[in-house]
């Protein structure tokens, strides 16, 4: 569904890595086949973000075919300076086409005034026009991507004759209580998991509040406020000269 | 789909299906018990027979709980079947001492509680309401006496005899209630009663309860996940959170339990489908250090084995030529693919320790099953070429087929030792899997793999064996032919035909050409049983190297040989030196003298067949003269 102030564009990358979060915590990483709805939100956010939008990702359209590269990578240990050997399983020639919209962040009131949709919808246009603010990485940091903008669903896709192709049960994103919209999510961090479907090619996520919640932790959002001495709008100040 | 959803699906499909019980899949909460006796209730629990079970037919499935699988001593009751010590409530009746009556007692008793709790839980089974109450009137060693298995003495106590090799109170018994489906009357063929059970003690789970990732909705957690899938690195866990210094989970999670939650019901069946499969269909690489390699259908049905060679069905000593062979490998894939739906998929898997403790997936991929008997066929049709073989009798022969992958890299990285191409387990695993991968993915093999093959075919004299040396010369020539006709400009469908092909001006084709003419000259003149290496052979790396300047000397070499020839054979060899040559383009010295590409042993390898056959149909000849 196209919104208002929907932005499309399309990310390719050598390499993706949208690790698994069970068998990641053995040290081994291996990436799911398609992205996770986190790592678009990412790759949103190094594209351009301010405080006052939250991503919503809307579709994804997988180009290209699924592969798979397995690399024995040597990360080094955190407790001293000895190599570990393990093995990561990277998607390869990754190529997605993205549609995706914002939506206000209700959990910053300090920042009303600055919710002026015509202003983020277009910078966000034109920044992903010049390949994004920040470095794009599919996933992992290693994975270096490339956006450009694109027309939703023009070109035809490695999976667009292929009806239905389930994922099982994925990984979806975690909500940090800085991005909560319901009393079960505020004030904790929790991880989203949802059950995963492409359909011709294309995967219609779920938006984060109608994912299935597994709280985590407590967690404190910082506030932020002028009163707190942290926080200034910037008509107040001065401009010098 | 995520490896961990595949292996889950693949358990809910095939659990409790076969009923041969070495190739069954453990079922959750279930474990492979030998039974001797067998006894046949009706479904209102009323004993109909007792049997003594034939040697070699006993090993049953047997529900247990996490205590009872790994019993010792002290009372730790199964589900369902068990010994006679447990079931019997008359045990202890005819039992000799006070202490063996004690514990005959005390194992009925907790028996008896715990198969009271599950007949009348929400997970019961009118096999297990039968059972119940057949044993409730406690007289099953009244039974068996009266069926005459069991014997007393004059005391009425237990003789000191056995059943099939076990003491009275070792004897393990199963239960066959009739009057349900056929084939499945027995409690360890049942698939609903194992499923009930399964249901039931996993709803018995103590433990924290939590939304599992791969179910979705709360469960029972597990923090301890299975070792022992891979019998190789036996200690390995393909899912363990206990660094809690390194990289691992630490971050944002502060402790394992945060970073991931894995239901005990979802490890059980994911690690138990994956052993089953490892046992029933795991490849080992590799002969210290291995590496397990997996390809398999999550409906179980049969896939081919691409790490052995395809076996076609056939005649073993059948002379196979390039159409007849790819003939029958596109029949017997296709008995493959007949059974395949659309939607069937299959999964090629490789595992691997990095690090005692730690199994990791080294190799994964998921294709259509179509898809999957396609690049085998196109493997199989593409990379092939002659191999020396011998018959039942010791003659020697030669068929196409396509070399396997292990035979690949012994050739192209292996030393010979003892007769055999011995290769490093380091080397032999990763390499196998580059090749899975190029035939899987249907990608371009690495020109490294090729070139060594090429450095290894140019040195015949390194290898002291002569059925060594051909199959080098044969692997090299098979993976050349496989390199090329990705690139070429040959059309989808056009393969090479492994014929001579008199009008290829390559250079180094040319060159490989010559180079087999003059080791037939030399061969020519040799008396029966020389097993003298001709000049060629003994200067062919450096013929590689430098082919002019090493053509010059050969020619050289060969004046006497030549001489030796009848005058025919003489004009005809040098009118086919000089046809070649002709070929040759007449470039400067220098560029001629180039190192040859791979290509000249495809020339050569050809060129000295179309000699041989050439001499069989002149001898055929002159016999007919």
């Amino acid at each position: 569904m196209k919104h208002r102030n929907s932005v499309e564009f399309e990310v390719a990358g050598e390499y993706g890595l949208f690790s698994d979060p069970v068998m990641r915590v053995g040290g081994e990483k291996f990436s799911y086949q398609i992205p996770t709805y986190e790592a678009v939100k990412g790759i949103l956010q190094s594209i351009y973000w301010k405080p006052t939008i939250i991503w919503v990702v809307d579709e994804v359209k997988v180009m290209n075919l699924i592969q798979m590269d397995t690399k024995g990578i040597r990360p080094i240990k955190y407790f001293n300076d000895k190599n570990d050997l393990s093995f990561y399983t990277y998607l390869k020639n990754c190529r997605y086409q993205v549609r995706a919209h914002f939506i206000w962040n209700e959990n910053r009131p300090e920042l009303e005034e600055d919710r002026n949709e015509h202003k983020h919808h277009n910078i966000a246009r034109r920044m992903i026009e010049r390949g994004g603010r920040r470095d794009i990485f599919l996933g992992t940091r290693e994975c270096q991507g490339y956006v450009s903008p694109c027309i939703f669903g023009e070109e035809k896709g490695a999976y667009d004759d292929i009806p239905e192709l389930a994922f099982g049960m994925m990984y979806h994103g975690i909500t940090y209580a800085d991005e909560a919209y319901s009393e079960e999510t505020k004030g904790k961090m929790c991880v989203r998991l949802w059950r995963a479907v492409m359909r011709n090619g294309i995967i219609s996520f779920l938006p984060p509040w109608e994912c299935i919640h597994r709280p985590i932790r407590e967690m404190n959002m910082k506030k932020f406020g002028v009163d707190m001495e942290n926080f200034s709008i910037a008509e107040e100040q001065e401009v010098m000269g | 789909m995520s490896l961990f959803s595949q292996l889950y699906k693949t358990y809910e499909i095939n659990v409790g299906k076969e009923q041969d019980p070495e190739q069954q899949m453990t079922p959750v909460a279930h474990m492979n018990a030998n039974a001797q006796m067998e006894i046949v209730l009706n479904m209102d629990g009323e004993l109909r027979e007792i049997v003594v079970i034939n040697k070699g037919e006993g090993t049953t499935l047997i529900p247990v709980t996490e205590a009872s699988a790994g019993r010792s001593s002290g009372i730790a009751p199964h589900a369902l079947c068990d010994t006679l010590s447990y079931i019997a409530g008359d045990f202890e009746n005819y039992c000799e001492t006070d202490k063996q009556k004690k514990t005959a007692a005390g194992r009925f008793k907790e028996y008896m509680e715990n198969l009271k709790a599950w007949a009348e839980s929400s997970w019961t089974h009118p096999k297990v309401q039968a059972v119940y109450r057949y044993l409730s009137q406690r007289k099953l060693i009244a039974d068996s006496i009266e069926y005459g298995y069991i014997q007393v003495d004059e005391n009425g106590k237990f003789c000191d005899k056995k059943i099939s090799g076990q003491p009275y109170e070792k004897v393990m018994a199963r239960f066959r209630v009739l009057g349900s489906a056929p084939g499945q009357t027995g409690t360890w063929q049942d698939d609903t009663l194992i499923k009930a059970y399964t249901d039931y003690y996993l709803s018995k789970q103590e433990g924290k309860a939590d939304i599992c990732y791969y179910i979705g909705e709360e469960r029972t957690i597990s923090e301890n996940h299975p070792k022992g899938i891979v019998a190789a690195n036996y200690g390995a866990k393909l899912v363990s959170a206990n660094d809690m210094q390194g990289y691992t989970y630490r971050g944002r999670f502060q402790s394992a339990e945060q970073s991931y939650a894995l239901s005990y019901e979802a490890s059980q069946k994911i690690h138990s489908a994956l052993t089953w499969l490892v046992k029933k269909e795991g490849v080992y690489v590799g002969s210290k250090d291995k590496r397990m390699f997996l390809c398999w259908n999550p409906e179980n049905k049969k896939v081919p084995d691409i790490f052995d060679s395809l076996d076609l069905e056939g005649d073993e000593d059948e002379e196979y030529t390039p159409i007849s062979y790819r003939r029958d490998l596109r029949k017997a894939l296709q008995g493959y693919r007949n059974q395949f739906k659309d939607v069937d998929s299959v999964i090629i898997l490789g595992l691997d320790a990095a690090t005692t403790g730690r199994l990791s997936v080294t190799y994964y991929h998921e294709l259509a099953a179509s898809t999957f008997i396609d690049q085998i066929n196109r493997w199989g049709e593409t990379c092939c070429w002659y191999f020396l073989k011998f018959d039942k009798k010791k003659k020697a022969y030669f068929s196409v087929e396509t070399p396997i992958f292990r035979r690949i890299v012994e050739c192209a990285f292996g030393c010979e030792r003892n007769g055999f191409l011995e290769v490093d387990d380091k080397v032999l695993k990763e390499q196998v899997q580059r090749l899975v991968k190029c035939m899987i993915e249907d990608q371009r093999i690495s020109f490294d793999l090729v070139q060594a093959l090429k450095n290894r075919a140019s040195a015949p004299m390194a290898y002291k064996s002569g059925t060594l040396r051909e199959r080098v010369l044969s692997t090299a020539c098979a993976m050349i032919v496989k390199y090329h006709n990705r690139y070429m400009s040959k059309e989808e469908g056009e393969m090479e035909d492994m014929k001579l092909d008199e009008t290829n001006t390559d250079r180094s084709y040319l060159f490989g050409r010559l180079l087999a003419i003059c080791e037939k000259v030399e061969r020519v003149t040799y008396d029966p049983g020389e097993t003298r290496d001709p000049n060629a052979i003994r200067l062919q790396s450096a013929f590689v190297n430098h082919p002019m300047q090493t053509w010059k000397i050969l020619e050289d070499l060969l004046k006497p040989y030549f001489q030796k020839l009848k005058p025919g054979s003489r004009e005809h060899y040098r009118r086919m030196i000089e046809e070649i040559v002709e070929l040759l383009n007449p470039e400067d010295e220098q560029k001629l003298n180039m190192e040859l590409s791979e290509k000249y042993l495809l020339g050569y390898y050809l060129q000295r067949a179309e000699l041989r056959s050439k001499k069989k149909e002149d001898q055929e000849d002159k016999e007919n003269d």
